[in-house]
């Protein structure tokens, strides 16, 4: 209601209350009060008068005298506090009193601030222009918070959108015998992971996890930006390691200093029974086939880091049974309780005891149960992706 | 050239007038303007009341009853200049507050410092809210 307002606005728009129960020093503070051009102004003797005006009228600004018969200022003030009364109120306590101890304990019972008696006109206006101006500024501060927070919401559904959807997910199940499941955690609501999955052909689907360096709202930018060009690419058309030339091409010219991304692309062909791969500098893929697991180990330049970026297309066998698992650094950097973090090794021992299962069963039962020893949530966004075939 | 009767006057208010600070008069005339004179009539008026309550007050032994009523002239007599009623009744405040076996006597005769100091003050200020009706009467 009153941001943008200035000093004259914010006074007459302000409601300020003086609690007296000296009528002379109202008639005095109600003078300073109005000169300084506030135009709601409400009285009250005593305490309990107060508190009443306090419930129904929401002061803006209270005056509250310390000593007082009845109820003094100091009682208010914890009832105040009782009552959750204060929200946003302030009070500025008329005392003659110089004792730091009472001060404290005013302090401590929610008192903004003090001006001493006798009233100076001069005093008494700067301090009630200097926090109704900081309160004014704290309403607008919140005002925008929320809207940033209701902004944030409808971003972090946006970017739900961008992930593979069950329906795809399904239709490749049915189609091609690959079961795939997905878990992403942004660790900021919004997150600079990013997963895809395309179905290239009846017998090629294509896997992509990306993460964006940082986290929080300019990398989930990118993975816009990400999704924007790789949706511009002839995808079934090209080697995972041309996708990741191109895509470096562009990010390279699009990504700000110092930004870039880890990227890792497989084509599963279950025709041939092979998998097509290309890295960009992204965590090891785990590889398990027969009772063996294998860290796919290549080599590919962040993307967006420099023009130049070569990126090699590999392939290896992928048949039934055998399961690919991608996962962002998060997993392997995010120390526990006791800052110990979880080795590649150990990440696949937990994962080899649950081959058997289904894709969403591996992810639920390994992987989830290996988050809850972090105790606190990862403070790096965190996506796993497991792809299985049936 | 004014006449003896005059001068004595001149030289009554003058005297009265040491027991106002002429600047914080002069602020709370700034801040009252027009309604300077309503302003210390009822500083007046209530402080009369409140010299009654002090005096039962002192009387009695009631220190609290002290403490509270010179607590409340203190403040308000600074704020029109009555700088001299205003520190008398904080030592009174501060001896009431106390209250030790020295607290009655002390606050007994701080009492009538306190009378005179509070009729000075109280000539001083009628002067003022006089010559400050004659002067709007005049313009």
């Amino acid at each position: 209601m009153m941001d943008k307002l200035n000093d004259q606005e914010v006074m007459a728009a302000s409601r300020i209350l003086l609690v007296d129960d000296d009528a002379f020093q109202r008639m005095v503070l109600r003078q300073i009060v109005a000169d300084s051009g506030c135009l709601h102004i409400e009285e009250a003797s005593d305490g309990k008068a107060a508190l009443e005006l306090i419930r129904t009228w929401n002061p803006d600004l209270v005056f509250l005298d310390e000593n007082m018969p009845v109820m003094g200022g100091l009682e208010v003030c914890k009832a105040m506090q009782r009552e959750d009364l204060y929200r946003d109120t302030i009070v500025i306590m008329q005392t003659a009193m110089d004792k730091a101890e009472f001060k404290a304990q005013a302090f401590d019972a929610g008192v903004t601030d003090f001006i001493t008696k006798p009233l100076h006109a001069q005093e008494v206006t700067s301090r009630m222009k200097a926090h109704l101006g900081r309160k004014i500024l704290k309403e607008a501060i919140e005002k925008d918070y929320q809207k940033i927070q209701a902004d944030l919401k409808e971003a972090v559904i946006l970017q739900g959108i961008l992930l593979p959807q069950k329906g795809v997910l399904r239709e490749i199940r049915d189609s091609q015998g690959l079961d795939i499941a997905q878990y992403y955690y942004p660790s900021s609501g919004l997150g600079g992971d990013y997963l895809a999955v395309r179905k290239l052909s009846d017998t090629r689907t294509l896997l992509l996890m990306a993460d964006i360096s940082g986290h929080g709202i300019t990398a989930a930018l990118y993975t816009f930006v990400l999704h924007t060009i790789l949706e511009a690419q002839p995808l079934h058309e090209l080697t995972p390691g041309e996708i990741l030339r191109r895509l470096n091409e562009k990010l390279y010219s699009l990504m700000a200093v110092g930004k870039f991304a880890t990227m890792f692309i497989g084509v599963m062909d279950v025709a041939d029974s092979i998998m097509q791969y290309a890295v960009a500098a992204s965590p090891d893929p785990l590889l398990f086939s027969n009772g063996t697991v294998t860290r796919l180990k290549t080599r590919g330049f962040l993307l967006g880091a420099t023009l130049n970026g070569e990126y090699e297309t590999l392939s290896c066998p992928f048949r039934k049974g055998d399961v690919l698992c991608l996962y962002s650094d998060a997993l392997v950097e995010t120390p526990d309780p006791q800052g110990k973090t979880l080795s590649e090794d150990e990440l696949a021992e937990h994962l080899s005891g649950c081959l058997t299962e289904q894709a969403i069963d591996i992810l639920h039962g390994t992987i989830a149960k290996l988050l809850m020893e972090y105790d606190n949530a990862p403070s790096d966004d965190l996506s796993l992706l497991v792809c299985k075939r049936v | 050239m004014g006449t003896s009767e005059e001068s004595s006057e001149d030289a009554a208010v003058s005297a009265q007038a040491d027991a106002i600070d002429m600047r914080a008069l002069g602020e709370f005339q700034a801040l009252m303007k027009q309604d300077t004179g309503i302003g210390l009539q009822s500083y007046l008026d209530a402080a009369a009341l409140l010299m009654e309550q002090i005096e039962k007050a002192v009387q009695s032994g009631y220190m609290e009853g002290i403490a509270t009523a010179t607590h409340m002239l203190k403040s308000s007599s600074r704020q029109v200049g009555a700088g001299i009623v205003g520190n008398i009744c904080a030592e009174m405040e501060r001896i009431a507050r106390a209250n030790n076996e020295t607290s009655p006597v002390a606050c007994r005769q701080l009492f009538k410092t306190l009378s005179s100091a509070f009729q000075a003050a109280e000539r001083s200020l009628t002067h003022h809210i006089n010559t400050q009706l004659q002067s709007s009467a005049c313009s």
